[in-house]
């Protein structure tokens, strides 16, 4: 199929019963082989879904996946429910991995690329295997099979012994480079009280971070333990800079770039007094103190790092000290990659010693330091293999490209970590013409003659013959069912609690994949090379990994979660160097090390140590498919590949570079464009309270009893029906609301609560709603235009009066707060009576319904909606084939002219209710789950409905820190946030003290009073 | 009111001359018909016509416009009951925009009807008086005597007393 | 025949103390409508090819998506509405002057009505388009009428978009009535005058087979009067309910009581501009003095000043609740009108409606013509920004920060602007050349009567009450109009 799946094909599929399970789920053709997760159809029932369980590969966290497919097409990807690593949960990656399926980039089939003609030739798979076969015969014949080389990636469980054995009896040498996977994966603080992370992103790559933001979530969000005590645990930053993960932090120690080992050592005792290492490390010494008071203070305390960005050549040390602060007596193991290997391949490439080279890595080409010049190496080898899904850096210089199944259509294992044996499944029949890497490295070694122990027909086949120590028969199916085996018997599926208490498995630290112990090193500071005045931190990008997932629309739509930058690359600089260097937002800068130099915008905050600049990795493609085609710059490039002394794991800390300005600046259509402002123009949007006033508040107001807390029924009053004036009466409700209209006082009033101290930001709720609501992506130049059509977005605000947006942009804060919005689905809904047409109407369940058929697009609703959170069809946009596959049958795809909004996914609650009434009963409570709720790893989100007083919902928004955004107004929002809880007296900013809907309020401090006097004041 | 078909026509440069003419062919018993380029309040005096009774048109007009915009807001909201803000479904402080607009839409139109049937516009068939001349529209006045033929004589000579430039005839 | 007779002691009316019998009327009217120059030929092909730039712009709009224009979330209205608000309010002089000057009985009125009422009309016409053209799906505008869908689904009469549905049909039906019967007995005096046998025709079939009878006479009057009673609140309403787009919602700069009021003095004010924009050249090109005497120049300056007066009161008043009510939301909108990226917009419209207007007190100013001309087209200038910046700055500056995001406009809105003025000015000159300009009968009835023995004739004295030539005003001449 050189076009992906034909429709008549598709029919088949459909039409085919039993065989169609098989057909629509399994590349391989074994039909009996597919065991759906929730249901077993005997045959596909059209309009229905079947899901099936695999495992994430986006990212070596290797998340438990749950997907969804529609008539054999996958269309949206969840957690699995009580998976120890995703914990039901997904990360924006994890989410947006059905578009690297779907990628239009992808390549078709196998093809080779003959000497001195350029254009690939198309081939098919027996063609090419024979070809590299009889390439490979002549390279032993010869004896010379030592220069055949297997550069690897991240290869666990099955295929790492597929690629030991293949080389082996080859007699080829394998090589691995797997960047970014040395992070243990296995850490286990929810409980912790303190969590000092030196680097570590962990809610962005490092390790598992859905797992870890689960665990964060738990550790440091405001909660009452079992004797109703509060509890929430602190959070520390120390790095040179702030990626997301450093923004949650109740304190950012910024020592000076090399020096973080000292703290660590400080703390994990000998490693000298406070004032020394604040001299030392330039930290000020009050923070330092309070780091260490803090420490003391604290019962459990972990540590995390370093992180890549702070990965020199003295890593290890710094591993170990922060090794000692958990109380590991072993110093950890360095795991991943050994560039030094990687290093000498590369020279003896170069030296034209390696006459073919089989690369199965993430993109060398791009995420390797320009430092190893590893293109111009690769060049020098007659016969490169690639076996990229993709187009990228590395395959455009390959001539053999035999494009590897993406994830979802492949069968293999992967361990994220000891004790997990997860499974990757195929859920569907390969979009394009392409082949697995252990189905054609077993082909290859049938070609050649060569036994493999436990060699099979089909790779499927050597896999279940490797499991069946672990799991056969029965078992088997189960462990297929479920996507892995782990935590020794088989845990029986549920539905994640709403705010549940589901903790990983593992408990003690242990070494990551594969690992490779190091003795005890000695610290030093770490020395940095380089000319330039400014310490360069190459930070992984939340979004793109190191780069591998850089070519999906979403993901490129999404607008950095600190930065707010879409669809850019840009170079973050602290003000007062920018001043210094006379530059503004968004100019142009030339970033130059000894290594190689790069173009990228200005990016002025104070995140940022002024002796430092970060870049982060991703972008700066030149391969990579259409929508990468020249957006940003590659910071590996910066880099001269250098690597940890102990364990030769990557460097990527330790140069310094030069800036210049070259006189580019920003205008409205060119540059860097930063979605939303950084302070909250007092509007009181995002809120927070101390954690000494909350603790205050609920012992008070203990004891209150679910539905009959006054708060709840007045909400509950504002359901669906009437206008409620805020301060009204609840009992007359819905006596009185009944009144207006036919509407009967209705079984359910939807709602949201969401908690702003758990939210982090990660913004998977956002790539969740795109997946699930056939969101377009609308492209750069619209999204300048303030075009996204994102129904839930992710707003950012560094603090509260406009007051301080000039001193925030100079001066970090601890209380960056972050804000998920959508559509409110206000009970007095400003935006349904100017609709002329009743496009916007209320529906009886409390929806804010919006009817696209009948919207001529007057755009007036979106006028009226003081959350702006409506968007509007301004073209028709296109879902470039086959991204179109992945549209969801159940949402109505839009046209232009047309408003749209969040539906509180409106399709998952009929569908709900249509099970129920087939069961013959009411709904449960927390069954219905949206998509951005259901994606939450910090499970932030609670859905319910708000006229069952004893629903999740209901006892959550009675909290004493719920309030209601823009609550003046009296539109009756159905969506409840919960405050923030801060350490300190937080500012709240707003105009004039306001009582906030759930009584919180006469607790808090009302910080930040009404600052009216200082606005507009002409 | 059916005026004879026959009859004398006057034309005055004056008004004056035109108004003292059709006093003296009232005196006379004659029906007039008179033709003037502008409404004059001497012409109306001279002919002692009441007052028109288009108002009456306006009033129902109006008072149906009323209705019918109360009657198409309220029922199409009831018909199809949806709330929207919160909003009673017969919001009266809404819909009275729509009341008003009808009430004045169709009380403009009936007006019109009204003026078109009495004032027996477009004119079709035989006009009221058989003689015209163009220079009614530009400055002259003309007064049409309704009379047979044999009183033709008669009627001239009043015109001509009165001081009208011309007269002329219908000789049918 | 009459008018080679010897006339009595000539009186004049204060009004066209130029114009001695009514036979000029007719002449003066029908010099209107003779064949035009080159000039003429000339302005109707601009005006047309700017039509046809708004139809091609139009079709971007409607084939790509409204995308082509800059509107954007959170400003989800921006030129299309401002033109639509700024063409409504430039109707509403016209219906002032027409019927409600002719409910006061001010007889300086009819020699400009016509033309007042024709724009109108016009404007009008031109408003009309725009709530099609700034839809989403204008091909299924007709949604908006009061039709129910194939589900039986009625549109919602209680948004405030329907009540603008509406106000302007109405507003259009009525004033093109309006147009149409106060036309009748003039285009029976063209018809009796006209020479060509094809416009003799078409006028023979438009006017109805008027007579001027008494009869015609009696029911025309009182239908008239009726009419003008009608439209003298409608007038009022339309503006209030086009305000009540804004003021019903809750954006903070919309959401005010002041609206109503406020828009139909910029209304009035905006029109009366634009009449005196189009009869200073009428006055000009056909050489009107006769009709257009300095009175009515001093009339128009009187309610401009008005106008002005009572729309910059409004813009104070805004400014003042904002600033008293310490409301956050208002207070940074109409900080933001003046500071923000639209902070010249503001400004003009605050100098050009509330503060130029203010120079004709000056006598020597609204005496010149020139200076007039200047000046009304200044204040349409002004009066289009004060629209720009109620809608746009508002939307851009509202609850929520994260959405503060300005609009800026594309060729395609700029072509359906200019278009717009084509299609308006298209119409004026077709109506120039085809249809009376100069209200023949009715400024008859300001005239004199000719009259054999006036003296004796006390009656002939009433309103427009004609003088002798030597109790004139002093200063009154022809030349001394037309610096």
């Amino acid at each position: 199929m050189a076009d992906g799946m034909k429709r008549r094909d598709f029919l088949k599929v459909v039409g085919a019963g039993g065989v169609g399970v098989a057909a629509a789920g399994c590349s391989t053709g074994q039909a009996d082989k597919l065991i759906p997760y929730v249901i077993q159809p005997e045959e596909i029932v059209p309009g229905v879904p079947t899901w099936y369980a695999t495992t994430c590969r986006e990212c070596p966290a290797g998340c438990g996946l749950m997907v969804e497919t529609h008539e054999g097409r996958a269309t949206k990807v969840e957690g699995t429910p009580d998976h120890p690593v995703s914990h039901g949960h997904t990360c924006a990656r994890g989410q947006a991995s059905v578009q690297g399926l779907y990628h239009p980039d992808r390549h078709r089939g196998p093809s080779v690329v003959e000497e001195g003609v350029g254009v690939p030739r198309n081939l098919s798979w027996s063609g090419v295997e024979t070809d590299l076969a009889r390439r490979i015969q002549g390279f032993r014949q010869a004896g010379r099979a030592g220069e055949i080389v297997f550069i690897t990636g991240g290869y666990t469980g099955t295929m790492d012994r597929l690629a030991r054995d293949f080389t082996a009896a080859v007699g080829a040498r394998r090589v691995e480079y797997a960047p970014l996977e040395d992070a243990p994966r296995d850490l286990d603080f929810a409980d912790a009280d303190l969590l000092i992370s030196f680097g570590a992103d962990f809610l962005e790559t490092w390790g598992s971070p859905v797992d870890y933001a689960h665990q964060f979530a738990r550790m440091h969000a405001y909660r009452r333990d079992a004797g109703g005590a509060a509890r929430r645990g602190r959070f520390v930053w120390v790095g040179p800079h702030r990626p997301l993960t450093g923004l949650s932090a109740d304190l950012w120690i910024a020592p000076r770039p090399g020096t973080e080992g000292r703290i660590a050592a400080l703390l994990a005792g000998g490693g000298g007094d406070a004032a020394a290492v604040a001299q030392a490390t330039g930290v000020p010494p009050q923070k330092l103190q309070t780091l260490v008071e803090w420490y003391g203070q604290s019962a459990r305390r972990v540590a995390l790092g370093p992180g890549a960005a702070l990965s020199g050549t003295n890593a290890t040390a710094v591993r170990q000290a922060v090794a000692r602060i958990n109380g590991a007596g072993a110093a950890p193991a360095a795991g991943g990659t050994d560039l030094r290997a990687l290093r000498q391949v590369i020279e003896e490439m170069r030296a034209g010693r390696v006459g073919m080279v089989f690369i199965d890595a993430p993109d060398p080409a791009h995420t390797l330091p320009g430092g190893m010049r590893f293109v111009e190496a690769l060049k020098r080898v007659p016969v490169r293999v690639s076996f990229s899904p993709f187009p990228d850096e590395t395959s455009r210089h390959c001539n053999y490209l035999l494009p590897d199944h993406h994830f979802l259509e492949k069968w293999d294992d992967y361990e994220p970590r000891p004790g997990v044996s997860a499974l990757v499944q195929p859920v569907m029949r390969p979009v394009f013409n392409t082949r697995q890497v252990g189905d054609v490295l077993l082909a290859l070694a049938r070609q050649l003659g060569v036994a493999l122990p436990g060699a099979a027909d089909s790779y499927y086949d050597y896999l279940r013959a490797g499991w069946a120590g672990r799991a056969s028969g029965t078992a088997w199916r189960e462990a297929v069912k479920r996507g892995g085996v782990w935590g020794g018997a088989a845990v029986a599926a549920a539905p994640p609690p709403v705010q549940g208490d589901t903790t990983t498995a593992a408990t003690t630290p242990a070494a990551p994949q594969p690992p490779r112990p190091a003795g005890p090193v000695a610290y030093q500071d770490l020395s940095f090379a380089g000319e330039g005045e400014f310490h360069l931190v190459v930070y992984p990008s939340y979004r793109f990994f190191d780069g591998r997932t850089a070519n999906r629309p979403w993901l490129l739509e999404l607008p950095d979660p600190v930065t707010k930058v879409p669809w850019d690359a840009w170079v973050e600089i602290h003000p007062e160097a920018a001043r210094r260097l006379e530059v503004e937002q968004g100019d142009e800068l030339e970033v130059t090390s000894r290594h190689g130099s790069l173009r990228l915008r200005a990016y002025v905050w104070p995140g940022v140590r002024p002796d430092t600049v970060a870049i982060q990795m991703g972008l700066g493609h030149e391969g990579f498919g259409q929508w990468t085609e020249g957006r940003g710059a590659n910071p590996m490039r910066l880099l001269g590949g250098d690597s940890d002394a102990a364990t030769g794991a990557p460097a990527y800390f330790g140069e310094k570079v030069a800036l210049r300005r070259t006189g580019e600046t920003n205008t409205r259509w060119t540059g860097i464009f930063e979605q939303g402002v950084r302070v909250q123009h007092d509007r009181r949007l995002a809120q927070a309270v101390s954690l000494a006033a909350i603790t205050r508040a609920d012992a008070a107001g203990g004891g209150r009893i679910p539905g009959q807390d006054q708060e709840i029924e007045q909400l509950h009053g504002g359901g669906g029906f009437a206008p409620v004036p805020t301060h009204t009466d609840p009992t007359a409700f819905p006596a009185e609301g009944g009144k207006f209209g036919e509407y009967i006082d209705g079984e359910v009033r939807w709602g949201m609560a969401v908690d702003l101290a758990r939210c982090i930001g990660c913004a998977a709720c956002t790539v969740a709603c795109y997946a699930e609501n056939n969101i377009p992506v609308v492209g750069p130049s619209e999204v300048k235009r303030g075009r996204d059509l994102s129904w839930l977005r992710i707003e950012r605000y560094f603090g509260v009066t406009r007051e301080e947006d000039e001193a925030l942009r100079e001066e970090a804060t601890d209380d960056v707060r972050f804000l998920p919005m959508l559509c409110q689905h206000c009970s007095n809904a400003p935006c349904e009576p100017v609709c002329p047409v009743y496009a916007a109407y209320h529906t009886p369940d409390g929806l804010n319904a919006q009817v696209y058929n009948r919207c001529v697009g007057t755009r007036y609703c979106a006028n009226n909606c003081p959350w702006k959170v409506r968007v509007f069809n301004w073209f028709t946009y296109k879902f470039a084939e086959p991204l179109n596959w992945q549209l969801n049958p159940d949402v109505t795809v839009r046209e232009k002219g047309v408003m749209e909004k969040c539906t509180f996914c409106v399709q998952r609650i009929h569908e709900r209710e249509r099970g129920a009434a087939q069961e013959g009963r009411l709904l449960r409570d927390g069954e219905v789950v949206p998509a951005c709720v259901q994606a939450c790893p910090t499970e932030g989100f609670v859905f319910g409905n708000f006229s069952d007083p004893a629903s999740a919902l209901s006892r959550v928004a009675a909290s004493h820190r719920g309030y209601r955004t823009l609550d003046e107004i009296n539109a009756q929002p159905a969506i409840v946030y919960l405050k923030k809880v801060t350490l300190h007296e937080p500012a709240n900013g707003g105009h004039g003290e306001r009582p906030a809907p759930f009584g919180g309020d006469e607790h808090t401090p009302q910080g930040g009073v009404a600052q009216p006097a200082q606005q507009g004041g002409h | 009111m059916s005026k004879l078909r026959t009859g004398v026509l006057g034309v005055f440069a004056y008004l004056d001359t035109a108004t003292d003419a059709i006093r003296r062919l009232k005196h006379a018993g004659y029906e007039v018909t008179v033709y003037s380029p502008t409404p004059r309040h001497e012409l109306e005096e001279a002919l002692e016509v009441p007052e028109s009774p288009v108002r009456i048109f306006t009033l129902v007009g109006a008072f149906t416009g009323t209705a019918a915009g109360t009657a198409l807001a309220t029922w199409t909201s009831i018909d199809w009951p949806l709330l929207v803000g919160g909003k009673e479904v017969v919001a009266l402080p809404a819909f009275s925009v729509i009341m008003f607009e009808v009430t004045i839409l169709l009380g403009a139109l009936s007006t019109v009807a009204g003026l078109f049937i009495l004032g027996r516009l477009p004119h079709i068939g035989p006009p009221e008086a058989p003689l015209y001349h163009p220079s009614f529209t530009a400055g002259n006045f003309g007064v049409f005597a309704h009379a047979p033929r044999d009183r033709y004589d008669q009627v001239q000579a009043i015109m001509t007393e009165a001081g009208s430039e011309e007269v002329l005839l219908d000789h049918r | 025949m009459a008018t080679e007779t010897e006339t009595p002691t000539v009186v004049r009316s204060t009004f066209h103390p130029e114009v001695e019998r009514y036979e000029e009327v007719n002449r003066d009217a029908d010099r209107l409508l003779t064949k035009p120059g080159r000039g003429y030929t000339a302005l109707l092909a601009l005006t047309v090819s700017l039509v046809g730039l708004m139809v091609i712009a139009e079709l971007h709009n409607i084939v790509f998506g409204l995308g082509m224009s800059g509107l954007t979330n959170p400003v989800g209205w921006g030129v299309y509405i401002t033109t639509f608000v700024f063409w409504v309010g430039i109707g509403h002089a016209g219906t002032l002057i027409s019927a409600i000057l002719y409910l006061f009985r001010a007889p300086w009125r009819q020699s400009i009505y016509r033309f007042a009422e024709a724009m109108t009309v016009f404007a009008v016409l031109t408003a009309a388009l725009f709530p099609i053209i700034h839809i989403g799906r204008p091909w299924f505008f007709y949604w908006l009428l009061p039709l129910p869908s194939q589900r039986g689904l009625w549109p919602n009469f209680r948004s405030p978009l329907l009540w603008d549905v509406f106000a302007v049909t109405t507003y259009l039906t009525v004033s093109s009535v309006f147009f149409y019967i106060g036309l009748i007995p003039d285009i029976a005096a063209a018809r009796d005058s006209a020479t060509h046998p094809m416009r003799k025709k078409v006028y023979t079939i438009l006017a109805l087979g008027w007579k001027g009878t008494d009869r015609e006479w009696r029911h025309f009057t009182r239908a008239y009067l009726y009419l003008a009673a009608l439209a003298t609140p409608l007038v009022l309403s339309v503006h209030s309910v086009v305000s009540w787009d804004f003021a019903v919602s809750i954006v903070p700069g919309w959401h005010t009581t002041i609206f109503a009021p406020y828009f139909v003095a910029g209304a009035i004010l905006s029109g009366v501009a634009m009449v005196v924009t189009i009869m200073v050249p009428v006055h000009r090109i056909f050489n009107l003095g006769k009709y257009f005497t300095p009175v009515h120049y001093d009339r128009l300056a009187n309610l401009l000043i008005l106008t002005s007066c009572i729309v910059g009161y409004a813009y104070g008043m805004e400014y003042f609740m904002a600033w008293y009510s310490g409301e956050l939301y208002e207070r940074d909108v109409f900080w933001d009108r003046v500071t923000g990226e639209y902070w010249w917009a503001g400004w003009s419209m605050i100098t050009f409606n509330a503060i130029i207007p203010q120079f004709l007190w000056i006598k020597r100013v609204r005496r010149n013509l020139n200076a007039f001309f200047l000046i009304s087209v200044i204040v349409n200038i002004g009066m289009w920004w004060e629209r720009f910046v109620i809608i746009v700055p508002s939307l851009a500056h509202s609850y929520e920060p994260w959405k503060f995001l300005n609009y800026h406009l594309t060729w395609v809105e700029a072509s359906v602007l200019l278009g717009s003025f084509g299609w308006f000015f298209m119409w004026f000159l077709l109506f120039l050349r085809y249809l009376p300009g100069l209200s023949i009968a009715e400024i008859k009835e300001v005239l004199p009567p000719p009259l054999k023995h006036p003296e004796g004739h006390p009656a002939t004295v009433e309103e427009g009450s004609p003088t002798p030539v030597a109790t004139l005003p002093s200063g009154y001449t022809e030349r001394e109009v037309v610096v």
